[in-house]
């Protein structure tokens, strides 16, 4: 009995194993920090997240898709702002606001990285819902728009142990979307962002 | 393992979808400023020190939707707003004439509450309206606005100074409007209040049009 006892231990720690170093399927769900690029808002986003899945196609690729967002808002002090030709200014102070909202379809390449590391570069392709307003004193322009976005990136899964489903989830990347505001003057969307996330695997 | 179905997944994908718009978060408009929002623009092919004298007039046209009654503003209210046009146009180098004394450049106040907010106007759509001294007043030529609206919506409080070129009137054939400041916000309760606000717009609407001067 008691050597039966041993070999189910024994069998059930080694499938746990060979289970954990083969992921079949991730889900995650991060906290997402944006630095914008660009003139429109410069302040940094501490209002962002994202909630992703990942299908392993093989132990080192892995396709699946991601929906993020944030919230990046900045106030501006009483300035003048003037047209090219110099005929038209404003004065006022205003609050620039942009809401992003990227779904990505996602590819990601898996390299060696020992026992507690997993790291991977990938991309997200797909579009993105974005609203970008400016509220001064009573008023408020604002627009609503959808554009493509590349989201290429860099991160690690990081293992609580061998044996344990749940993975850190650390990353940072690049997103370049087409979203363009003509009454805002914006061409496009750019921002950097880092992310730290937990995951569950199976 | 339970295999997961792409409607599954597709449902959960737009559920998510939805969920994280609510994500938008309410932007923070406590920093706002109450000052007014100071709009300035001018006619491009005017040379501002072409001209020496000028006149306004001491009161200040009232166009409202609410109210047709009432249609001029007058009294220490309308009175401290105009010394106020009028200690910016004499540091400009300008002076001020009698408007029987044939002035190059005729000034025009107006304030314009609660008018069909949201509804696009060109600049000068309240020739006509009630107190509003059109028609003749500076000679019987058709006005000209040759600039594009800076700010489209009139809608809560706005106080508007026209400038028109009354010098080269006859020679255009058309009263040219050659500068306007629209300066736009809530209207305070208190006559104090909106009084300051106003001279301060009038004092930022001239220092941001460095052009207009003698």
């Amino acid at each position: 009995m008691k050597k039966i006892i041993i070999i189910l231990i024994a069998s059930f720690s080694l499938a746990v194993t060979a289970k954990a170093q083969s992921l079949h399927n991730l889900y995650g769900v991060s906290w997402e920090v944006g630095f914008p690029v660009g003139d429109f808002i410069k302040k940094v986003s501490y209002s962002g997240g994202k909630l992703e899945y990942r299908h392993f196609l093989k132990p080192n690729i892995s396709v699946g898709g991601t929906l993020s967002w944030n919230n990046y808002e900045e106030y501006f002090t009483q300035q003048t702002y003037e047209n090219a030709d110099q005929t038209q200014a404003i004065t006022t102070d205003n609050d620039r606001f942009v809401f992003t909202l990227p779904m990505t379809i996602d590819g990601f390449y898996y390299l060696e990285g020992g026992a507690t590391f997993q790291p991977y570069v990938g991309i997200g392709l797909g579009a993105q819902y974005s609203s970008q307003s400016i509220y001064y004193n009573i008023f408020v322009t604002e627009d609503k728009n959808w554009g493509f976005i590349a989201r290429p990136q860099i991160g690690t899964l990081i293992k609580f142990s061998s044996t344990s489903p749940t993975r850190v989830m650390l990353a940072g990347g690049y997103n370049w979307s087409t979203n363009k505001n003509e009454q805002l003057k914006i061409d496009n969307l750019q921002n950097f962002w880092l992310s730290i996330g937990i995951s569950f695997t199976n | 393992m339970k295999k997961i179905t792409f409607p599954l997944i597709a449902v959960i994908g737009i559920a998510a979808v939805f969920t994280l718009q609510s994500c938008e978060k309410n932007p923070d408009t406590s920093q706002l400023s109450a000052a007014f929002v100071v709009a300035t623009s001018r006619a491009s092919t005017v040379n501002f020190s072409d001209y020496s004298t000028y006149f306004i007039s001491d009161t200040i046209s009232y166009v409202s939707n609410t109210n047709s009654n009432d249609t001029i503003i007058t009294g220490p209210a309308a009175a401290q707003i105009i010394s106020e046009i009028k200690a910016n146009m004499d540091a400009n180098g300008y002076t001020f004439v009698a408007r029987n004394q044939n002035p190059d450049l005729g000034l025009k106040a107006l304030a314009i509450k609660n008018v069909n907010a949201g509804v696009v106007y060109p600049p000068g759509w309240w020739w006509g309206y009630p107190g509003y001294p059109g028609g003749c007043y500076w000679g019987c030529y058709p006005p000209y606005y040759p600039m594009p609206p800076v700010a489209y919506k009139y809608s809560v409080g706005d106080f508007i100074t026209e400038t028109f070129d009354v010098k080269n009137a006859e020679t255009n054939n058309n009263l040219q409007s050659i500068w306007y400041m629209q300066l736009s916000g809530v209207l305070s309760s208190t006559d104090a209040t909106n009084v300051t606000r106003t001279t301060d717009g009038i004092d930022q609407a001239f220092k941001q049009s460095p052009y207009f001067k003698k």
